[in-house]
């Protein structure tokens, strides 16, 4: 996947829905930049308002091709139709959860997954998960009311 | 410190209810010794009914018992009869008085075995009917109480498992926990 596609170096870096929004508005800049009139806009957008690790891997691309605009729609649209794993938890993740969240969803599930994180104390523990359009309630609370039934 | 102090306070409300309940239960209590207490009155009716009746009974066997005493006096007295005669009508007459008593006596015994048995039914199905609404609505009430309760104390003991083991787990266990749920989502094929 790494090898046919170019932009798979950025789309790894996204982890949550977060991430997803701020490139979104990141391309959307960029674009924008290209139909400005005056000059140089592009690449003070991409230095400006585009984050460091992204910009420098979008610089790579870009410079080489001479249709900016197309290969930034590409990149927009494999943005957004990266698929979402909603997920509620009982606690605000510290950073380390999420990575440890993050990695077991890139290695369980692959690549092009987005996590958006919920925080919600009433479900005590464990998770309620959606995806795909399927939803499971695998939290403490769900099993407390089960076996008070 | 929390958690304690919300059980505390959670176990306060909980003897509230309890006290709140009791005296519910008192008043439903008070409220069926009432009614007892009319059953008895009811009781105390019927014998005195019975009593008079009695007393009744006794008076006209005496009124009877008078009346043939004098007749015998008044013919014993009289002129106008021989002895022999006045013996036949005396015995007749005492037959008679015997006849008519044993029928009164009869009757009024058959009329007090009657309102007896009338007021004894009155009575007994009033009592009994009594009696079931007593009981129904005891049950209705107790059947209440229990459900209240059980809602209540089932609601109470969901908020303390809740909160005691919301703030009870550690951040390490909670990742486990996340974790282990992602895997079971897997296994049931929703990831």
């Amino acid at each position: 996947m790494q090898e046919n596609n170019p932009f798979s170096n950025i789309v790894s870096q996204i982890q949550s829905r977060d991430d997803q929004n701020l490139l979104l508005d990141e391309l959307s800049a960029l674009k924008n930049s290209l139909f400005q009139i005056k000059q140089n806009t592009f690449d003070q957008v991409l230095t400006t308002k585009v984050r460091q690790k992204i910009s420098a891997e979008l610089e790579k691309i870009l410079t080489a091709s001479s249709d900016r605009a197309g290969l930034l729609d590409q990149l927009t649209k494999q943005v957004q139709d990266l698929k979402t794993l909603d997920l509620t938890l009982s606690f605000e993740p510290t950073v380390e959860t999420r990575q440890k969240i993050f990695t077991w969803v890139k290695t369980n599930m692959g690549e092009g997954v987005v996590i958006n994180l919920k925080f919600d104390p009433t479900i005590i523990g464990g998770a309620q998960i959606a995806f795909n359009g399927k939803y499971v309630d695998l939290s403490l609370k769900k099993i407390i009311d089960t076996i008070k039934r | 410190m929390t958690n304690l102090a919300f059980i505390y306070i959670l176990l306060f409300l909980i003897s509230c209810f309890g006290i709140y309940k009791y005296f519910c239960l008192r008043s439903v209590y008070l409220s069926l010794k009432a009614k007892e207490n009319k059953l008895k009155d009811a009781d105390y009716v019927r014998r005195r009914a019975e009593k008079i009746l009695e007393n009744a009974k006794n008076k006209y066997e005496q009124v009877i018992e008078e009346s043939y005493k004098k007749a015998q006096v008044i013919i014993k007295d009289a002129k106008v009869f021989n002895d022999d005669t006045k013996q036949q009508v005396l015995a007749e007459l005492g037959k008679s008085i015997q006849t008519i008593t044993a029928e009164i006596k009869q009757e009024t015994l058959e009329e007090v075995e009657v309102q007896k048995q009338a007021t004894q039914r009155l009575v007994e199905s009033d009592y009994d009917q009594v009696k079931v609404d007593v009981e129904r609505y005891k049950k209705e009430q107790f059947a209440a109480i229990d459900k209240q309760v059980a809602d209540k104390v089932a609601m109470l003991v969901n908020q303390i498992t809740k909160e005691v083991l919301g703030h009870g787990i550690a951040i390490k266990d909670q990742e486990e926990l996340v974790i282990k749920s992602l895997e079971n989502a897997r296994k049931q094929s929703i990831l």
